[in-house]
């Protein structure tokens, strides 16, 4: 498996516009290594797309360098390969079909292209190959017109995968279909992956997309790239508020006070709500000598308690259902508060413990203090 | 409820479609249909204001264009109409033939009409037809001879050329010299592009060698010895030891023509008699300088000039005849010919203008152009006479351009003119 | 039937209303259309002359014209004047809007210059042609003798070739426009993503051109072509302007050729020659329409 390592420095992007010049991207940095399959995450204009682009070859970067592997294949000062040179192959949010084309015509279009074009007969197998992998081989003939989203979809990551490319870029590929659709293709994109072992970089603003379908995510924000590592490391130790808000679902819950020492004990006052710190969160806390915090703590590491010590109290204003479990919502002045729970609650309002070991604290300027 | 309204509408729909289409209901009325410039419609309008003031007859003019085709359509649709207007009209003297033949113009004998006021030549060939009397000639037209009076004087002329020869010869001697001060000179201009006004040429040049088009009015001549020899003439002017401009056959109409010589770029120029005011115009810059004479001939005293201008005529569908009648009085009697021929520098129609003081102290060339006239030679007053015209244009232009030799290109104009007029079943 | 399903749909009285609501339209196109159309046919059957008495001739008007030189002229000339004009409007119009199509400063301003053209009226810029090639003052010959090409003006219309040429270029620099804004509208519909696939599949700009742009612009390509090749075939006021059918009626063209016989009071021939450049103008798109059938491949 020829599988590509791309390395990235200190790569930045602006445009010049009639309003001036704009930064998409600030010094980038990154390594994305042979074989991973690799997430760019992100609300929408954050840059992540403009990498993408960069990394396919399709702009040119304003500063920094590119490599596919030990070979320089973008800088600032004109190297600069384009996309079919560094062999990659890309799978657009649109698809972007040709729709003069018959299914086997859009597969087979890239090895037409190559220097030596491959024999007919060569040429049929391997789209059959494709085909048969995506199970499309029944719609050769077909116009994409003619088929439906998810077809389609297969198509373009068909024609991506064809020729094997160095890297497989995918620009949020899965955003056109409908919710059912989309699960079931994560997971056969995820099983694909691993099969053909190709250097894969997936741009979505869906964390669980990148939750899901990444070995590695880097989550990017303005242009800057916030934090980068496997989704585990990402859901348990977010690096910023941004980041923590970003990945899980429902979001992270967040309160921001003051915090006071009272007879040994440490609280946060986040208005109206008082909350008793965990002793072992108290200690390490206290030395740091911060006046003002924000707790983070995910829905699900909300316990509710019927005796006992209790960290905080909250009154119930809206219980969802969804099956396995129920959602709790308390709305309070900075926002909701959502409480995860696999048993139905009882009474207006909740007795909630705090576990010290999933607690996220972040300082006044959102970033994350570690303890 | 809903349903009643959509009838109702589609009614109402129907019923203005209706009338649209047939036209409302009209009271008889006396109109005349005229175009042209807009300040020779103003005149007309001055003439008709003046007519119902003498006579209490009230009359509409009906407003056409300049253009002469459109001019014809329009007339031929009223009249193939059997439409009652417009009552009375102008007919240019090429489509006269084809009207009357068409037998939709009232005889004028009976209106009390003296023909010994207007040219004898013009009433006899133009303005009868199978022995009546069906228009009169408003104004009248004729191929001239415009020369350049100083440059005969100065390479020692004594007058303009008699025939065809002595205008070739006498080009042959001033185009060089004048070629030397004006790359631009040259020695005759005419009108040679394919259209209207090359068979009025040709058929200057056919008549002066001794030719024609027509025999009587059914024969057709058209590849007689000395049409051909003409048609050499012509094309030689172009191509052999040219003394007319190469683009001849393709550019030169009336205002190509006349700009040439107007710019001072030609020696002779064949033009119709418009041209004499402009060119001594005051900011003319051959102001002056310009003499009118007869066409020369291929024999002295063979000249032959092409007759064109506007008759008058009524409709045999007229609702108002009488009162028909006294308008084209009104419009051919001595004093509105003499207004025309002053205000719009028309040729009158009628004789005896031409000897009127004012008159020719206001236009001197008159008296040449009444020479003119009296020399005119209609284009044959036949009612398939633009389809003769049409065959001739195409040969004839074939010949100028080289395309093919006189003799071959009027042999085929012969023969489909005769063709033709086998096809349309003509005895 | 297919139809009487679609119209079991509806009520009786639905079907009423809609046909009332079509009368209208169904009466215009009758009466502004269909009647001309049959008229003109019928009037084609017939010495219709008006000094002559009208005659029932069947198709001798038929005969006569297809036995005539004139019409196999008129009609070689057309259809080489079509193929000309449509293939040059074709390639130019194609390049304008691929240029036109990229983004340049001042690509707006080009945008409109290059229409005005189009919106000049065709009697005029026949005006104007026949000033430029003008045989004294023309700029044609001016250009032409200053930069030393020839010693001796040319008379560009003197001739068949030259006139053809001239006619010709007139008609393209004057309907490329027309060409160029229907592809320009074509080329906008096809998405920017399109293009970027095929840059990664590999394709060069010509292949890019010949594999993408080409084919899916065929069928507003086919459209606009049909339009130009039907206007071609009538084509009429360039030549009454230019050239008035000459030099030695060498350009006349179909529609010329039912001028002349409208203007010598023929209206059975009139007639005829229209009911013939009819027939050959449907023949013709009925071909473009089955050679364009890929044009059905993009629904």
């Amino acid at each position: 498996m020829n599988a590509t390592k791309i390395t990235i420095k200190s790569l930045a992007k602006s445009f010049v516009t009639f309003r001036g010049k704009v930064d998409v991207l600030k010094s980038i940095d990154l390594e994305i290594e042979p074989g991973e399959f690799f997430v760019l995450l992100g609300p929408s204009g954050c840059g992540k797309s403009t990498l993408l682009n960069l990394l396919a070859g399709l702009e040119k970067p304003s500063g920094g360098e590119l490599y596919f592997d030990q070979e320089l294949v973008a800088d600032s000062v004109g190297k600069f390969s384009g996309p079919f040179e560094r062999d990659i192959s890309m799978v657009f949010q649109s698809y972007a079909l040709y729709p003069h084309m018959t299914v086997e015509g859009n597969i087979a279009f890239p090895l037409t292209n190559l220097p030596q074009v491959p024999s007919p007969k060569v040429m049929q197998a391997k789209v059959k190959e494709a085909a048969t992998l995506l199970q499309i081989d029944h719609l050769l003939d077909r116009k994409p017109a003619e088929l439906s989203g998810g077809q389609r979809q297969r198509v373009a990551i068909g024609r991506a995968i064809v020729r094997n490319p160095k890297v497989c870029l995918m620009d949020e590929p899965l955003s056109n279909l409908d919710a059912k659709l989309r699960n079931e293709m994560r997971a056969h994109l995820k099983d694909l992956q691993k099969k053909l072992g190709v250097t894969t970089i997936y741009v979505t603003h869906d964390q669980l997309e990148a939750m899901t379908l990444g070995h590695r995510i880097a989550i990017m924000n303005n242009g800057v790239l916030q934090q980068v590592g496997t989704p585990v490391e990402i859901y348990r130790a977010p690096i910023n508020q941004f980041v923590a808000r970003f990945i899980g679902s429902p979001t992270m819950n967040m309160l921001t006070g003051d915090l006071n020492e009272e007879n040994g004990s440490l609280y946060l006052q986040a208005d109206t709500l008082k909350i008793k710190l965990p002793t072992e969160t108290a200690c390490k806390l206290k030395p740091k000598n911060l006046k003002k915090i924000t707790l983070g703590v995910r829905p699900e590491r909300l316990y509710v308690i019927t005796e006992g010590e209790q960290n905080l109290a909250l009154p119930v204003n809206v219980i969802e259902n969804v099956g396995p479990e129920f959602l709790i919502y308390s709305f309070h002045k900075q926002g909701q508060i959502v409480v995860r729970t696999p048993d139905e609650p009882v009474g207006d309002s909740l007795c909630l413990a705090l576990d010290a070991g999933h607690l996220h604290l972040f300082d006044d300027q959102g970033a994350r203090i570690n303890l | 409820m809903k349903q009643k309204m959509l009838f109702f509408l589609s009614g109402v729909f129907l019923f203005v479609l209706v009338l649209l289409l047939t036209g409302c209901q009209e009271q008889p009325r006396l109109t005349f249909m005229v175009g042209g410039a807009p300040n020779e419609l103003a005149f007309f309008e001055g003439l008709l204001a003046s007519f119902t003031a003498e006579t209490g007859i009230e009359v509409a003019l009906i407003r056409q264009s300049t253009d002469s085709t459109q001019r014809k359509q329009g007339i031929l649709l009223a009249l193939r109409g059997h439409r009652p207007d417009p009552d009375v009209m102008l007919l240019d003297v090429a489509w006269i033939g084809q009207i009357a033949a068409s037998n939709w113009l009232e005889p004028l004998e009976s209106y009390g009409i003296n023909r010994e006021d207007y040219f004898a030549s013009i009433i006899k060939l133009a303005d009868t037809y199978e022995n009546r009397l069906i228009g009169l000639p408003l104004y009248i037209d004729g191929g001239l001879l415009y020369f350049r009076r100083d440059l005969l004087q100065k390479h020692g002329f004594a007058g303009p050329p008699q025939t065809w020869s002595e205008l070739r010869q006498m080009a042959e001697q001033i185009v060089p010299v004048e070629r030397e001060q004006n790359p631009n000179f040259w020695g005759y201009v005419w009108q040679g592009a394919q259209y209207e006004g090359l068979i009025c040429n040709t058929l200057e040049f056919f008549t002066s060698a001794g030719g024609g088009f027509f025999n009587g009015t059914a024969t057709p001549v058209i590849d007689q010895p000395a049409n051909i020899e003409a048609l050499r003439y012509m094309n030689e002017l172009i191509h052999k030891q040219p003394i007319s401009p190469p683009n001849t056959f393709t550019d030169m109409k009336e205002e190509e023509v006349r700009m040439h010589f107007h710019n001072g770029n030609a020696m002779f120029e064949r033009n119709w008699p418009y041209a004499w005011g402009l060119h001594n115009a005051v900011d003319s810059p051959v102001k002056g300088k310009v003499g009118i004479a007869p066409l020369p001939g291929f024999m002295t005293g063979k000249s032959a000039s092409t007759l064109g201008g506007w008759h008058i005529v009524m409709s045999k569908f007229s609702d108002k005849k009488p009162e028909a009648a006294s308008l084209i009085k009104y419009l051919t009697s001595a004093p509105v010919q003499k207004k025309l021929s002053l205000k719009l520098g028309w040729n009158p129609g009628r004789v005896d203008v031409y000897e009127d003081e004012e008159v020719l102290t206001a236009n001197p060339a008159l008296k040449d152009l009444k020479q003119v006239f009296n020399n005119a030679v209609p284009r044959p007053i036949i009612p398939y006479y633009s389809n003769v015209s049409q065959i001739l244009q195409k040969h004839v232009s074939a010949a100028l351009a080289n395309r093919a030799t006189p003799e071959e290109s009027l042999k085929k104009a012969q023969s489909e003119v005769q063709e033709m007029i086998k096809s349309y079943g003509i005895r | 039937m297919a139809s009487d399903n679609f119209l079991q749909q509806y009520e009786k009285s639905e079907v009423r209303t809609a046909w009332i609501f079509i009368a209208p339209l169904l009466l215009v196109v009758g009466i502004f259309v269909l009647v001309p159309v049959l008229g003109t046919f019928y009037t084609s059957l017939f010495l219709d002359v008006s000094y002559l008495p009208e005659q029932f001739v069947g198709l001798r008007n038929y005969t006569d014209l297809l036995s005539s030189p004139d019409f196999w002229q008129a009609l070689r000339f057309t259809l080489a004047y079509t193929v000309a004009a449509v293939t040059l409007e074709a390639f130019f119009g194609v390049m304008f809007a691929l240029l036109l199509n990229e983004v340049f400063p001042g690509r707006g301003l080009l945008r409109v210059v290059i229409l005005i053209p189009w919106a000049i009226p065709t009697i005029v810029s026949a005006r104007t042609w026949q000033l430029i090639y003008e045989y004294t003052y023309g700029i044609m010959n001016y250009l032409v003798v200053n930069s030393g090409l020839v010693s001796e003006r040319i008379n560009w219309l003197g001739t068949e070739f030259g006139a053809f040429s001239a006619l010709v270029l007139a008609d393209v620099w004057k309907t490329t426009p027309f060409v160029v804004l229907i592809l320009l509208a074509g080329l906008q519909a096809i998405p920017e993503d399109i293009y970027q696939q095929a840059k990664v599949d590999g394709a060069g700009l010509f292949r890019r051109f010949y594999k993408i742009t080409l084919p899916m612009l065929m069928p507003v390509l086919v459209i606009s072509l049909i339009f130009r090749t039907i206007d071609s075939l009538r084509m009429f006021d360039l030549v009454y302007v230019l050239t008035g059918g000459g030099p030695g009626g060498s350009t006349r063209t179909l529609s010329y050729l039912g001028f002349e016989a409208f203007a010598n009071d023929n209206f059975g021939m009139g007639s005829t020659v229209s009911v013939v450049t009819f027939v050959v103008a449907f023949a013709i798109t009925l071909v473009y329409l089955k050679a364009g059938k890929f044009s059905e491949q993009l629904k």
